[in-house]
């Protein structure tokens, strides 16, 4: 049984080839995924066109104004929560086994945000109009209305986007100038352009850290409160469900949730179909699987909080509104979300199902269809039952608006497919560190010492990493 | 005064920086200095009001008759209100009846081709088909009769006779053109500057709909 | 405005009562309904159609939630131990109206959360929306507890007037699009049409102030115009058969009005009505929200 991270004897040499074989020659179920994800993208579009010329009544009906696109949204915003956590957080920590797993989980935060950015557009009556939320200035004077939470999600969702695609590229500059070095062609002057000059140098290696660090405590807080805002469009309104003390953590912990669901999900993938199995090992999903039941359990701690103030709180609609979410209409969905979200996670929990991967893969995908549950559960059962009874009425979505979200899935998987064949979906240069430290501790048999914390090392940046064998 | 006077409306300052993306720039931006600098000349044409800025170049409108209003106005100083009788007391300020025209005109120029035009339309009882120059969105409220009431009724330095000053604010001066022509903007931001100015409401709802 | 004053005032801010701040009131229309009175006979729904340009959206859009019953009479049904047994859904006796339009509440939730401020409080203390302004993200309808803004799901332009029926449109009114949020604006093409007449008419009160309506003070403009009582009506009042329905400005302390608000003893600001005898039947739609509505129901009275 596998035990440690990482191979600690593995040749540099054969990290830079590793990694970078994944990056070329798409073979023909690349396609495939490719062609696939065009299609969903291409259903998605059509129903898009279907509903820009006709209007917004295909996908939804009073009095629910929102659904499924608002849902889909929150969805694709919490994805992208782990991708800091485990590239900031961690990283702040000094948890050096998210080295080689915490690129993808990058990419993927910038690519739930492209996605979930575009929703909002979608869900608009009037998208031509949409950029009045921006601030601007113009001939007529006008601002966007400040005090509502739909402003401050524009400002959110826009810094989150920006940050985090920055942090994605900073973090991979080292590593475009080894694919500079071995690339040919187009990729060649990309990978140039992209690389801003860095040849390895102290001075160019101490600055690097510094504004990686920089920009890592700037994403935390950035994460924390994007999801916060989110909950704010609910939190703040006036409905019952919805106005509710504990949704900015309630949010963020869904957020993580699922995005480390969605980390075990694509870890897998990758480690499949790219034979990364020397660096995505079985421990470090081991320790992604026990950071995901964490969260989970946060998460039903707080959705038991939620249920419990509102039980004690006897205000009646919101009461009405909770048994209706256990018995009413949607009880199937809200059930399953609680089964999916709650009961679930606890396979996490074992040793053997954790270290079984196909089990871990599904797993990780029905986390993931309950953590979407959730977010329709938070939208829908409010506006089916709010105050005022002429307006209690359920409502089932409609295929525009379904295709819409399965389209949703294909962009967001076609920019991962795209990313994965341009960009190192490995970090090299920090396993290799991690491989560094790993080795001196062996040899120092400190193990029981460092195995945790081992960036905490007193000769560590003696020594330049990445050079070697590059 | 004349010449200041066209100077100024037709290059205002903000109407200018818009279009001009190209070289040209430069010289409407002195154009719109020199226009502020002359505005000041304007403001005592129209006691109590500032005119609104702002240019536009519309297109031509291709009108039944081209009418020609600068001997009507100009040469003839006939007021517009004399005409546009809807103005003081509606909205809008309406076009005349042709039965308006055929007053002066069943006595006056009837050898001019225009002319004949015009009662060729009056003896077959149809009205010419004129087409709108001036117009606003469907979802602007606009009224001719608080404008005038505010500029020119109210207005007790400002002459009746002399009205024009004020319609030109908003149509430009209509009284050097044959037919209409826009030369104002008249979107939001020019309604906005002048409300500012001259501390019209500025509430959404007075003219919105 | 100045951040001073936002936090001092803060809660009077939400009312648009802040010392100093920009709502200088004009007006304050109100409205008082009696259900005593109201028959369910619909015709201020269809006064309400006529006069603002409403689409008819045909059976099937209503069966989705289509409508845009601006002026919407909601129908409940007793329990069936008032009157006879239940036979059916629809049982003979028992039935209660309750004619619900824009509540035009003073702190309406809908104003904060519209992200382009298409929606707003205007100095007539009107709960306005901006139909060209706005761009459908639909919060509002969301945020209000009494669901009483509708959307335009489709384009109804073509389907709901064809023509000749386009020539019956109201002009004072836009007709709003697909993707529009709209509700009743308590016809405020008749409030705009009598105060521009009275301004014509140089009937302005030239000095602002303070003027209580019950014991909340609201700071009032100077020069606004002095429409008389009755001088106009929306076209729900003015159709009603029973004259269920008043209308007025509550700043007037003569009007129909403001005399019913306070026989009743309704008062504004409050989130719970003082009721110390049962002839006052005056309450006001989930006042307990804190949304204090503008719209006063003067509850029915029936024998058992």
């Amino acid at each position: 049984m596998q035990t440690k991270d990482i191979n600690e004897d593995i040749k540099w040499a054969q990290i830079n080839k590793d990694v970078l074989r994944s990056m070329e020659n798409p073979r023909m179920g690349y396609w495939i995924a490719v062609a696939m994800c065009v299609a969903m993208v291409g259903v998605a579009l059509t129903a898009e066109i279907l509903q820009y010329t006709t209007g917004m009544g295909n996908a939804k009906n009073w009095p629910h104004m929102w659904n499924l696109y608002i849902a889909t949204f929150i969805f694709w915003i919490g994805m992208s929560h782990s991708g800091t956590l485990l590239s900031a957080i961690l990283h702040i920590i000094r948890s050096d086994w998210r080295k080689p797993i915490y690129r993808f989980a990058e990419a993927m935060t910038t690519f739930s945000l492209m996605t979930a950015g575009l929703f909002p557009v979608i869900h608009v009556g009037r998208l031509w109009n949409i950029y009045w939320t921006l601030p601007y200035v113009s001939d007529r004077g006008i601002w966007p209305n400040f005090r509502s939470p739909l402003i401050w999600d524009a400002f959110a969702v826009f810094t989150y986007l920006t940050s985090s695609a920055l942090f994605l590229f900073i973090g991979m500059i080292p590593d475009l100038a080894i694919c500079r070095d071995n690339a040919k062609g187009w990729r060649k002057k990309l990978y140039t352009a992209l690389s801003l000059g860095w040849r390895g140098d102290d001075r160019q290696w101490r600055n690097f850290r510094k504004t990686y660090l920089l920009m890592a405590c700037f994403l935390i807080p950035l994460a924390v409160s994007v999801h916060s805002i989110v909950s704010s469009d609910f939190a703040m309104s006036i409905m019952p469900g919805w106005h509710v003390t504990t949704f900015p953590p309630y949010f963020v912990a869904g957020a993580l949730y699922s995005g480390c669901a969605a980390i075990i999900t694509l870890f897998i993938c990758l480690r499949y179909f790219f034979r990364f199995e020397e660096y995505m090992t079985i421990p470090i999903l081991e320790k992604t699987c026990k950071l995901t039941f964490a969260i989970a359990m946060v998460w039903t701690y707080l959705n038991l909080i939620e249920f419990a103030s509102v039980w004690y709180g006897h205000n009646a609609a919101e009461k009405e509104l909770l048994i209706a979410k256990f018995t009413g209409p949607y009880s199937p969905f809200f059930w399953a979300m609680l089964f999916f979200g709650s009961v679930l996670p606890f396979t996490l929990a074992f040793e053997k199902l954790r270290r079984h991967i196909p089990t871990m893969f599904v797993v990780s995908l029905l986390l993931n269809v309950g953590m979407w549950l959730e977010r329709w559960m938070i939208v829908s059962p409010t506006l089916s039952m709010g105050y005022h009874p002429i307006a209690f009425d359920v409502m089932w979505p409609t295929m525009v608006s379904w295709a819409i979200v399965f389209g949703s899935f294909g962009w967001f998987g076609l920019l991962f497919l795209v990313f994965v064949k341009i960009f190192p979906s490995i970090s090299m240069y920090e396993v290799k560190e991690m491989v560094y430290h790993r080795r001196r501790v062996a040899r120092d048999e400190q193990a029981h010492v460092f195995h945790r914390r081992t960036g905490d090392h007193p000769s560590s940046g003696t020594a330049t990493p990445g050079l070697e064998g590059a | 005064m004349s010449v200041n006077h066209q100077c100024s409306y037709d290059s205002g300052r903000r109407g200018n920086a818009r279009r001009g993306l190209g070289s040209l720039g430069i010289v409407l931006g002195v154009t719109a200095f020199a226009a502020l600098l002359l505005s000041f000349t304007v403001v005592a044409e129209v006691p109590g009001a500032i005119p609104p800025q702002g240019a536009h170049d519309g297109k031509d409108v291709a009108q039944p008759i081209e009418f020609p209003h600068n001997i009507h106005a100009d040469v003839n100083k006939i007021n517009c209100m004399y005409c546009h009788t809807y103005a003081r007391r509606s909205k809008v300020a309406g076009i005349p009846p042709t039965s308006k025209c055929m007053g002066c005109h069943s006595v006056i120029a009837t050898d001019k081709p225009r002319i004949k035009k015009l009662t060729e339309y009056w003896e077959n009882r149809e009205p010419p088909p004129w087409n709108k120059v001036h117009d606003v969105p469907d979802y602007v409220h606009f009224t001719h009769e608080k404008h005038l009431k505010r500029f020119v009724f109210d207005n007790d330095a400002l002459p009746t006779e002399n009205v024009s000053e004020v319609c030109a604010f908003c149509h430009g001066e209509v009284k050097t053109m044959t037919v209409a022509h826009k030369t104002k903007p008249l979107n939001m931001g020019f309604c906005k500057r002048c409300h500012e100015a001259n501390h019209g409401p500025f509430d959404c709802w007075q003219c919105h709909k | 405005m100045s951040l001073r004053n936002l936090l001092e005032n803060w809660g009077d801010y939400r009312k648009g009562r802040e010392q100093g701040g920009h709502h200088k009131y004009e007006h304050m229309w109100g409205m008082a309904i009696d259900l005593n009175l109201c028959i369910g006979c619909n015709a201020c729904s269809v006064a309400c159609y006529a006069e603002n340009n409403l689409a008819v959206v045909g059976k099937e859009k209503f069966e989705k939630g289509h409508a845009l019953h601006w002026m919407r009479v909601e129908r409940y049904w007793d329990e069936p131990n008032l009157g006879e047994a239940r036979v059916s859904e629809y049982q003979v006796h028992g039935a209660s109206f309750v004619p619900t339009n824009c509540q035009n509440c003073n702190a309406a939730t809908c104003e904060p959360v519209c992200p382009v401020a298409a929606t707003y409080h205007t100095p007539d203390g009107l709960n306005a929306q901006v139909y060209n302004r706005c761009i459908g993200s639909r919060y509002c309808s969301n945020n209000c507890p009494y669901r009483l803004r509708y959307f335009n799901f489709w384009s109804y332009y073509e389907s709901s007037w064809p023509a000749p029926l386009h020539m019956q449109l109201n002009p004072d009114l836009t007709v709003r699009d697909k993707g529009v949020m709209e509700k009743c604006t308590f016809c405020v093409q008749r409030i705009r049409a009598a105060k521009d007449k009275a301004k014509m008419e140089n009937r302005v009160v030239a000095e602002g102030g303070v003027v209580n309506v019950g014991d909340q003070p609201f700071k009032v403009a100077p020069g606004r115009a002095k429409v008389q009582d009755m001088e106009f009506q929306t076209a729900c009042q003015q159709t009603c058969p029973t004259s269920a329905i008043s209308f007025g400005d509550m700043l007037n302390p003569d009007s129909q009005v403001s005399k019913l608000w306070r026989s009743h003893q309704v008062e504004l600001g409050k989130t719970s009505q003082k009721k110390p005898n049962p002839e006052l039947r005056g309450y006001r739609l989930l006042e307990e929200l804190n949304t204090d509505p503008r719209v006063m129901f003067l509850e029915r009275v029936r024998e058992v």
